[in-house]
Order: C-alpha cells, then sequence, then structure tokens
C-alpha cells in the first residue's frame, strides 16, 4: 500500500531514531523547503525581466 | 462612470486582493490551530488530536498554497498598475513588504516541507517545533502587511525627497504608526475567527451526518470555545479601531456611518440608503446620540459629517456604509453563536443540539464574509486617497491604456474562476469527507437500530431460515 503523502506521527512501537538522523532530515527538509521557494521566486522573476 | 485605467486598475486590485485575502485569512488561524493540536497530542496522546491535525494540515496546505499564487499577483501589479504608487511610496513601505517575505514568508514557507512530510523522520519534537515555526510565521506575516497597509491609512515617519517621492524618516514611526496596534489585533482576531467558523460548520456537518463523532466533538468544543471569547473580543478591538479611524481618518468613518452633517448627537444607523449626490441618507433608521458616544465616549459630543470635507475628498459612501454593516452583522452573528455554544455546552446538550448543529453549517462561511466587508470598508473608506491625505489614488495609476487593463483584468477573472474554484471545491470535498477517525464504521443493518421491531423482525427471518 502506498505511504500517504501527508506523514504522521511515529507509531508506538516505532524505534526513536538516532538524534543525528532526525537532526539530518531536519536541515534536509528545510533546505527543501528553501530550494523550493528560491525556484518558484526565480522563475516567477525570470518572467518579468 | 468611465471604465477608465483608474477604475480598471481598482476594480482589479480589488478583483486580486479579495480573492487573496480568504486564504491568509484562514491560514493565519488555522496554523494556530494545528499548533494547538498538536501541543495536546503531544501532551495527552489522545488519538482525535492526531487525527484533527493530519485532517486540517491537508486543508491548509492547499489553502497556503493558493494564498501564495493570489498574493504574487498582487505584487506585480503595484509594478504594472500601480508604478507611480511604486516610485513614491516605494522607499517607505518597500522594506516592509520586503521584511514581510524574509522573516515571515520564509519561515512559513520552508518549515511548511517539516510539517508535511517529517513527522516520523524528524521525530515529535521537531515537527511541533516546525509547526509552531509556521503558526508564528503567519502571525510575522499578518504584521508586516498590516503594518504597510496601517502606514497607507495613517501615515508618519516620512519626508519629501527634492524629486517628490517618500523617503522614511523614521521606520519605527512608519512601522508602529497610530492604526497598526488596533488594526493588526483586529485583523488577527477576524482570522482566528474564521477558522473557527469553518472548523465549527465542519464538525457540526460531520455530526449531523454522524461522522468521526469523537473527532468532530473535540473540534467542535475548541472552535466553540474559540468563538465564545473570541468573538466579543473582536467586538471591543474593532471599537478601538473605529475610535482611532475616527481620529485620523475621520471622513472614513463620516462614510462608515452616513453621517452627512456634523452635528452634536449624531445616530448609529442600523438601515439606510446613502445617496451622495443628494448628499443624504434615505430610510434611515437609527439610535440618535449613540455614535457620538461610541466614537466620542459622550452623546452630546460635536462630531464631523461628510458637510466637513470638499466632495473630492469624500470617499464612495453607499458601498463603505453598506460593507461596515455587513461586518458589524457578521460579527453580531458570531457572537450570537458562540453564546448560543457556549449555552447548549453547559446544558450538556452541545453533540445533540441539532438545530445549533445545522446553523453553524450554515454560518461557516461567516468569518469570510465579515474579513472581506471589513476590508472593502476599510480601503473604499480611505478613498479618494491611497496614502490618507498625501497621494491621491487617481495620482498613482500607472500611465497605461485602459485596454491593457481590461485585457489583464479579464484574463485573471477567467484564471482565478478556474484554479481557485477547483481549489475550493476540493476543500470542500475533503471537509465533507471528514477526518479519519480510530472508532468502528457504523454497522450497517436494515433492521431500525435496537427497535424491537428490528429486533422481531430479525428473529422471525431466522426461525423461518
Amino acid at each position: 500500500m502506498k505511504p500517504p503523502t501527508i506523514e504522521g506521527p511515529p507509531e508506538d512501537g516505532d524505534p526513536k531514531p538516532p538524534l543525528a538522523k532526525s537532526l539530518l532530515w531536519f536541515a534536509a527538509l528545510w533546505v527543501g523547503g528553501v530550494a523550493a521557494v528560491a525556484i518558484a521566486a526565480y522563475s516567477l522573476r525570470a518572467l518579468i525581466l | 462612470m468611465e471604465f477608465d485605467a483608474l477604475l480598471l486598475s481598482r476594480l482589479q486590485f480589488a478583483f486580486t486582493i479579495g480573492f487573496h485575502i480568504i486564504f491568509p485569512a484562514f491560514t493565519i488561524g488555522l496554523a494556530s490551530f494545528l499548533a494547538v493540536l498538536e501541543g495536546l497530542w503531544l501532551t495527552t496522546k489522545k488519538p482525535v488530536f492526531r487525527n484533527l491535525y493530519l485532517f486540517w494540515v491537508k486543508i491548509f496546505a492547499l489553502s497556503f498554497g493558493m494564498g501564495v499564487v493570489s498574493g504574487v499577483v498582487m505584487s506585480y501589479q503595484f509594478g504594472t498598475n500601480w508604478s507611480v504608487f511604486s516610485a513614491q511610496v516605494g522607499s517607505v513601505i518597500g522594506p516592509l513588504l520586503g521584511y514581510e517575505v524574509l522573516t515571515a514568508f520564509f519561515l512559513e514557507a520552508s518549515f511548511l516541507g517539516i510539517m508535511l512530510f517529517g513527522w516520523k523522520k524528524v521525530g515529535e519534537k521537531l515537527h511541533f517545533f516546525s509547526t509552531c515555526t509556521v503558526a508564528v510565521g503567519t502571525l510575522i506575516s499578518a504584521f508586516w502587511i498590516l503594518a504597510a497597509n496601517s502606514w497607507m491609512q495613517t501615515p508618519q515617519g516620512f519626508a519629501h525627497a527634492a524629486d517628490g517621492t517618500m523617503i522614511a524618516t523614521d521606520f519605527a514611526q512608519v512601522i508602529f504608526n497610530p492604526s497598526l496596534p488596533s488594526r493588526f489585533a483586529h485583523m488577527v482576531l477576524a482570522a482566528f475567527l474564521t477558522t473557527a467558523m469553518v472548523v465549527a460548520g465542519a464538525s457540526a456537518f460531520a455530526l449531523l451526518t454522524k461522522k468521526a463523532i469523537a473527532e468532530s466533538r473535540t473540534a467542535l468544543r475548541m472552535s466553540v470555545l474559540m468563538m465564545a471569547l473570541v468573538a466579543p473580543l473582536q467586538v471591543v478591538v474593532g471599537h478601538e479601531s473605529g475610535v482611532v479611524a475616527h481620529e485620523y481618518q475621520p471622513a472614513k468613518v463620516a462614510a462608515m456611518e452616513g453621517w452627512w452633517e456634523t452635528k452634536a448627537q449624531q445616530p448609529t444607523l442600523l438601515f439606510g440608503w446613502p445617496d451622495q449626490d443628494a448628499e443624504t441618507t434615505h430610510a434611515a433608521i437609527g439610535i440618535p446620540g449613540m455614535g457620538s458616544w461610541i466614537v466620542a465616549g459622550d452623546a452630546d459630543a460635536v462630531v464631523k459629517g461628510l458637510d466637513a470635507f470638499a466632495p473630492e475628498d469624500r470617499p464612495p459612501v453607499w458601498i463603505t456604509f453598506w460593507a461596515f454593516r455587513v461586518m458589524v452583522g457578521m460579527g453580531f452573528l458570531m457572537v450570537g453563536l458562540g453564546l448560543w455554544g457556549a449555552a447548549v455546552w453547559l446544558l450538556k446538550r452541545l453533540d445533540t443540539a441539532t438545530l445549533y448543529h445545522r446553523a453553524l453549517v450554515l454560518a461557516a462561511p461567516a468569518g469570510f464574509i465579515a474579513v472581506l466587508a471589513g476590508w472593502i470598508s476599510a480601503e473604499v473608506g480611505r478613498q479618494p486617497w491611497v496614502v490618507y491625505g498625501v497621494l491621491r489614488t487617481a495620482d498613482a495609476v500607472s500611465p497605461v491604456p485602459a485596454g491593457s487593463v481590461a485585457t489583464s483584468l479579464i484574463f485573471f477573472m477567467v484564471v482565478y474562476a478556474i484554479v481557485f474554484s477547483a481549489g475550493a471545491l476540493y476543500i470542500l470535498r475533503l471537509i465533507s469527507k471528514g477526518p479519519d477517525t480510530d472508532e468502528d464504521p457504523p454497522k450497517q443493518t436494515s433492521e431500525p437500530p435496537g427497535s424491537p421491531l428490528g429486533t422481531g423482525v430479525k428473529s422471525a427471518a431466522t426461525k423461518e431460515g
């Protein structure tokens, strides 16, 4: 079954990931968010310049 | 009425901002609601809070996306339709809009990814931090936008440069202009109420259709609590905003109230039909003295009417007057629904009050209507000025042909009708489906549940079989 796009919280029995891994994911997703904003912003800017 | 570039540009901005404001008005409140839900999930571990979070976060993401798309269009219009305005005041309010992007939008947009895709990956605490960051980001965003708009209503802290453009002499004064505190509070509370009305309507609909009972009951309680506490507070804050407007923009308040004559004992008109040409309000029904008492604290105070201003300095009265009444009407409707909800809750009938649930479903758009009407009364009431008392709207428009503005307006109307109708319908579909739940689905039986007749029919059928 395909996992849901919007992720839910860890289940009760799930092992807790190491802190370093959680922080890496946190940084990666944040950078991904910034990149998405930057791509959209520069694409829109390219349209008008 | 001539459809020149000025009127068409105003219509275009009104159309696009009218669509845009619907989304932030909803997402500001929804982001805080999500932070509260996640906080409650973390502390209690009750599945209803997790289910509600996962349900409303989808709607938040869609609304946020549509808010961004509709907001970008307005930024373009500052250049295309309002280039003189941009050239004149860009040095003053440009930085405020820049701060909004840097300190608020980037915060919301970059942490949204963690909120949507990272709960398992980053763990509970970092995810909660991200949700709170997005919620704070929406509030910071509202602060900067309200700072820029409030400066246009009550400008200060600027001077004219040699070339006639405006430059900021004191950014603290520009940002913390006189109308910012009351207008910012009024807008944030309006956003919370808008969200509360939608959540209440959706929860009531789910209860009426017997879906996700536990989640819907919880969400209904949270939204009724918000309505009962915040709607009366909003009346007080709205009053304060009106008092500030009366002090700095008396023509706007005179138009909102339909006061043509400067006099003591100004009435509060409950109904009327303002006639700008005849300079009177036909069929006026009002309470004498109440208007003076509301804005000046004394029923006998002499309060300015529109006759104190030259006809070319008066705003369009009919729209301002009626938009204000619609906003106030919706506000009191929300106060009434909040108190009604609190009463049935105290009587322990909140889950079964079908009539109340139906009223909530019907009133779900009340917050949106109030926000739109409030902004119409604030912005039309500021006319004929784009920066009150400093720069006229007619002097701020771009030197572009009316045909160009008409073409882009038609384009926007067609695209918005398609994109936002599809988005709104999808959100309504999600809402009608209701949250996922851990409850067992209701059993499908052909007999009336629990009735002796049903039991009897079933036993007879078993015996015959």
